[in-house]
């Protein structure tokens, strides 16, 4: 059963990321055709070695860009269709937000990690032989994590209220989210015990004082940024995994409306 | 033994009970009615059945073994239900693919006659089909997967009759082809009447007939005459309703008849049928205690 639903969630994924990734490439040699045909039409000096190299950084870049975007789309998009067909197929819910989560992070990483090292290696000089150092690469796909779950947070929480009152829970969500940086954080940080604040990550400072080659490398050696990070992924997640369990196919009786 | 086994299923939405002490068996192989009127809990039986919605309380047992947990796979059991849960914007064929997909098996043979025979195209999409057309779909692909028990809840959402003739025909020839516990939640009972083997009536939350449909006409009697001569014979019979047409007294019994009672001249007895007897089982002023 995990693995038929993991099949169909995988099959469905990667022929939208492949579709999107053919996108991109033939938008790219469209664009270089037409750049080609510029320029000798208008008899510009040009090397065709630096139009090859030009050509394969738009598509890795472009296609690095592209396939994060549709994941993260997917992230939104894909909760309640996957959902329900699952269901109706007797797949239980925990089965289907495990495969959901296998499906997303591992094509997340992949394409993430191709795209990433092969950039890398296009730019490669000694300056950024820090972005190839384990240790930030891990975290950089952490990052990438990170935001895939709290996408997949706000889709839970969203789909598991009635279809239409997405935007109002939507603008709720964003004005929480307003409120909490501006007015509570503060004052819960200045109740905090000095124990507590030593303890404390501060990215800005840290960025803010040295290079950024430094301070990547500075960030990826300490321990609490590697707890903050991972708490800051297992939340969203376990908050998600709440909204499914509960997530009913018969939409919830929570509307705005009386009766 | 491969039954389905529900015990004090009872669901509550806020204070509002709608399903009260539910006991059920069902039996392999055997094709069920489920029959109650608008908003008796019907679906909601069939959701909880099928993990769509949680009971308040209660067991369900598959196999005689209790399915755990508030959240259990069901895959021995596919509900076609009125509620889409497939993508309005996906093809037939891919539906039917991931279908496949997901439950391991498909009939592909049925699938493709069945297509055939309603005159449904593969490649459109679920939103370019009729309210009708949709309900076909829905009720081929329940037919088609290897679930050993299959919940057609309003199957004939849509159809004309031509549709509903063939549609009961695909029914009976799937069972016959492969025999499974069917059950029919429907309204139109008279249609559905030389179809069932079993009857289940759900009236206000509880559970008020749960047999045989050869039992359930046995026991379904019209008795009339003039009201004294039918009131003496039907005493401490199960009364369900009665009617005064002019001189003539009507009773309708659900109950076994005393073979020692002898039956006046002036009394007509006769059986009803399955639908007349749902209305007055069901009928506000019928009697609840059957």
């Amino acid at each position: 059963m995990f693995k038929a639903m993991l099949r169909y969630r995988l099959t469905e994924l990667w022929s939208t990321v492949l579709k999107t990734l053919l996108g991109v490439f033939m938008t790219v040699v469209v664009a270089a055709i037409i750049a080609v045909g510029v320029s000798l039409y208008q008899h510009v000096d040009f090397s065709w070695i630096e139009y090859v190299k030009f050509i394969a950084y738009a598509m890795v870049f472009g296609g690095l860009i592209a396939s994060q975007i549709v994941i993260m789309i997917a992230a939104f998009t894909s909760v309640r269709p996957f959902f329900e067909f699952g269901i109706q197929n007797g797949i239980s819910r925990q089965t289907s937000y495990a495969t959901q989560l296998v499906t997303l992070f591992s094509t997340q990483t992949i394409t993430f990690l191709i795209g990433y090292l092969l950039a890398v290696w296009m730019n490669y000089n000694a300056s950024l032989a820090f972005l190839l150092a384990p240790r930030v690469v891990i975290m950089v796909i952490l990052v990438g994590w990170l935001l895939l779950a709290s996408a997949l947070q706000i889709s839970s929480f969203m789909t598991l209220f009635e279809k239409k009152m997405w935007w109002v829970i939507f603008v709720i969500y964003i004005v929480w989210s307003v409120v909490y940086n501006q007015y509570l954080a503060p004052i819960l940080t200045s109740i905090l015990p000095a124990w507590a604040k030593a303890l404390s990550f501060d990215v800005v400072v840290i960025f803010g004082d040295t290079q950024s080659a430094d301070s990547m490398l500075h960030v990826s050696q300490q321990p609490m940024a590697w707890i903050s990070l991972l708490i800051s992924i297992l939340v969203p997640l376990i908050i998600a995994g709440v909204c499914q369990h509960f997530m009913q196919t018969r939409r919830l009786a929570f509307t705005l409306r009386k009766d | 033994m491969n039954e389905l086994k529900l015990t004090q299923i009872t669901k509550q939405f806020g204070h509002q009970v709608i399903l009260d002490d539910i006991n059920l068996t069902f039996k392999p192989n055997t094709i069920y009615g489920l029959l109650g009127r608008n908003g008796v809990g019907k679906s909601t039986l069939l959701n909880i059945i099928t993990n769509r919605i949680f009971a308040s309380s209660g067991t369900i047992s598959w196999q005689d073994q209790a399915l755990t947990g508030r959240d259990h796979p069901v895959q021995a059991f596919y509900l076609m239900s009125e509620t889409n849960l497939f993508s309005k914007e996906e093809r037939l064929n891919k539906i039917i693919k991931n279908t496949a997909l997901l439950q391991g098996q498909f009939d592909e043979t049925l699938s493709a006659e069945m297509m055939t025979a309603f005159g449904l195209n593969p490649k459109k999409k679920l939103s370019q089909l009729s309210t009708g057309y949709r309900t076909i779909f829905k009720a081929m692909l329940a037919l088609c997967v290897p679930a050993e028990v299959v919940f057609l809840d309003e199957p004939i959402l849509g159809l004309d009759a031509n549709h509903r003739e063939m549609l009961y025909q695909f029914i009976l020839k799937a069972y016959e082809e492969r025999p499974r516990t069917i059950v029919l939640a429907t309204h139109l009972i008279e249609e559905i009447a030389n179809l069932i083997e079993h009857v289940v009536i759900l009236n206000e939350t509880q559970v008020i007939i749960d047999e045989p449909l050869e039992t359930v006409l046995a026991k379904s009697y019209r008795i009339s005459g003039p009201e004294e001569v039918v009131q003496a014979y039907c005493q401490e019979l199960n009364q369900l309703a009665t009617e005064q047409l002019g001189t003539l007294y009507i009773a309708y019994i659900y109950d076994q008849l005393p073979t020692e009672r002898e039956i006046p001249d002036r009394l007509t007895i006769e059986h009803v049928d399955l639908q007349q007897t749902f209305i007055k089982l069901t009928n506000e002023r019928g009697n609840r205690d059957v």
